[in-house]
């Protein structure tokens, strides 16, 4: 499992003691593309086998939802796991949904956390004829940690998702919904707030606290991606 | 959610189904106890690839009065995206918001989430089978649901939302929080999914699909002792949703409140269905609590049940464990056994038919059910539908990898 999500395992081991007890937990994956090289063999392998070329696990690899999955099953979290996004704008998809979860586990489970994992290629893959790949694509997965503010009441050393309303033009400091992920990943590391545009009038307000993000160094955070 | 959050109700619906494309057909067809599974060939290469499947017929056009599309534009879209813009439209046109009127919200306050959960496989698919190489590259192109925002003129808050069969409930789910945290003021919310040569493959050499090729019509008996697989269909649902004040304000008609919600995750496989009712269980008592219902209010249940062997088996076991002894008089049935399993859009179109056992007064039936399993011990509905009062319906969706959601709908007040 671990070689499946190391980017919740570095987020798992940074959160601590915190984070022990993953039984109601959710998980929020929010991809770009889901499974384009398996789903490439198989067309492929249609083309030149026909049906009974096509293998079963192109459900489990190209469908939007797998991730999360995989996540939930590797480590035994019992909450709602969803896939969102699957094109562009799959950040702020991912961190809509996730905040869309937290309110209702604040309600029925509020001790559980949302985990939202955001996958994005630095280099999209390319592929042959053959659906070889040509070139060193890079893949980055980013998880982040969430739990409902039950109390109302913000703590000063956490950051912050916010889900707020604003104008329709949105703002000067406001990405549109599809920032790169290696971009927001930078912006993590160095403690920037980061807004990001969720459809006209919604944003979505990453607001670091007094530790920051919670990434130790910028070099946990690739070793992570 | 708390009993002070707002009720959201629904105000339109939209359809292209295998059982019609409105909600008075869809009702028809239940009530009717019909099939919409035939001989379904997805033949690719000149290679024939024959299952039963229930398709759509004919996917309805959007009403010239949503949106104004060029001659021939629909026609020349995906058959996917085809099944998520008419229903959208139609749910759109259904619930009397004319987008931009003073009656409707601004468009920025309306919202869309469509549960799809492999998009891109059915994009890449259809491209290829037509030549292209788009699976080969690296484009990335906006999501079908960023598409129908931008084609019908709405510009709130969008997402796609995958959690295989349940997609759409859990679209649902999302929706209904959208409106009662006050993010969007109407939302329009559905599923959709298309039959695919690789979907229809990947699943028949699971060993998932019913095998009953020469008899298609009795192929899906979800609950029967001789299942033996479920039978793939395709469509599109859409609703409007918003909250009760606001439908009242503006006189909309109201189908029924998604009154709750219930979720959970198996974490036991990535494809096979899970044996354990305990976690679907809790589903179900959760969406029960969210409704602030007990089980003994449930007039009946639209079951997940897609006729497969473990799968129907462990929901029986589920709605005993999560209802107790009211399990022992609560009517379920399956109408996966009419419309076959519509997959990303399944959730969707059994909330409809509970909406219309709640609105037309019957208990939709399980068809082909000719000897209930004795592992599915339920209060069943079989053949035929039965006339009675349903104001709380519960229907289940759980999705492979484990992803369970169950929802409660209630008449309107």
């Amino acid at each position: 499992m671990g070689h499946r999500c190391p980017a919740v395992l570095q987020t798992l081991a940074e959160a601590g003691s915190d984070a022990d007890d993953l039984t109601f937990d959710a998980v929020v994956a929010a991809s770009c593309r889901a499974g384009q090289p398996t789903a490439a063999r198989t067309m492929v392998a249609l083309q030149q086998q026909g049906p009974v070329g096509v293998t079963p696990h192109v459900v489990p690899q190209c469908s939007l939802h797998s991730p999360a999955s995989a996540v939930s099953v590797g480590l035994s979290m019992h909450g709602p796991t969803i896939g969102v996004g699957g094109g562009p704008a799959a950040l702020a998809e991912g961190l809509l949904s996730a905040a869309t979860l937290a309110m209702s586990l604040a309600v029925t489970q509020p001790a559980a956390a949302i985990w939202l994992i955001v996958t994005g290629w630095d280099a999209p893959p390319a592929l042959d004829d053959e659906a070889t790949p040509t070139n060193d694509s890079t893949c980055r997965g980013l998880a982040l940690c969430l739990k409902p503010l039950v109390t109302g009441t913000p703590l000063p050393e956490a950051a912050i998702l916010r889900i707020d309303s604003c104008s329709s033009q949105g703002s000067p400091d406001e990405f549109t919904g599809d920032l790169p992920l290696w971009e927001f990943c930078e912006r993590l590391t160095q403690g920037r707030a980061t807004h990001i545009g969720c459809g006209r009038g919604l944003k979505a307000s990453l607001i670091p606290g007094e530790m920051g993000f919670g990434f130790g160094t910028p070099a946990t955070m690739r070793e992570a991606a | 959610m708390a009993a002070s959050t707002p009720a959201v109700v629904v105000t339109g619906i939209g359809a292209a189904t295998p059982l019609g494309n409105s909600f008075g057909s869809i009702a028809d067809a239940l009530a009717d106890g019909r099939s919409g599974v035939g001989r379904y060939d997805a033949g690719t290469y000149g290679r024939p690839q024959e299952h039963p499947a229930a398709a759509v017929a004919d996917i309805p056009s959007p009403p010239a009065s949503v949106v104004c599309l060029p001659p021939g534009d629909f026609g020349r879209r995906s058959r996917l995206e085809q099944l998520a813009l008419g229903p959208a439209a139609w749910a759109i046109h259904d619930a009397g918001l004319e987008l931009g009127g003073q009656q409707a919200p601004p468009p920025d306050r309306i919202g869309v989430i469509a549960g799809i959960g492999a998009e891109q496989l059915k994009d890449w698919e259809r491209d290829y089978l037509d030549g292209g190489h788009d699976v080969f590259g690296p484009a990335n192109r906006p999501t079908l649901v960023q598409r129908l925002a931008a084609t019908l003129g709405i510009g709130g808050p969008s997402t796609t939302v995958a959690a295989a069969c349940a997609s759409s409930g859990f679209a649902l789910a999302l929706a209904r929080s959208w409106l009662t945290a006050g993010w969007v003021d109407a939302c329009l919310v559905g599923g959709c999914d298309v039959l695919s040569p690789t979907a229809l493959a990947a699943f028949h050499n699971l060993r998932a699909l019913s095998r009953r090729e020469q008899h298609p019509q009795q192929a899906s008996r979800p609950f029967d002792r001789d299942r033996d697989g479920f039978v793939m269909g395709e469509g599109g649902v859409f609703f409007m949703l918003e909250r009760r004040a606001d439908a009242d304000r503006r006189g909309a008609r109201c189908y029924g409140e998604l009154a709750g919600v219930g979720m959970s995750g198996d974490a036991s496989h990535m494809v096979t269905p899970c044996s354990n009712p305990t976690e679907a269980a809790r589903a179900i008592a959760a969406a029960l609590a969210d409704a602030g219902l007990t089980a003994e209010t449930i007039d009946y249940i639209n079951a997940h049940a897609a006729g497969t062997p473990v799968g129907d088996a462990a929901e029986a076991a589920a709605i005993g464990a999560a209802l107790g002894p009211a399990a022992e008089r609560i009517p379920v049935s399956s109408t996966k056994s009419m419309s076959g399993h519509l997959i990303s859009a399944a959730s969707a179109f059994e909330a409809v038919a509970c909406l219309a056992a709640i609105g037309r007064g019957f208990l939709p039936p399980t068809i082909n059910l000719d000897e209930p399993d004795e592992a599915c011990q339920l209060v069943h509905v079989p053949h035929a539908a039965i006339t009675a009062r349903v104001d709380i319906a519960a229907s289940n969706s759980f999705g492979f990898g484990g992803a369970n959601l169950c929802l409660v709908l209630k008449r309107a007040a």
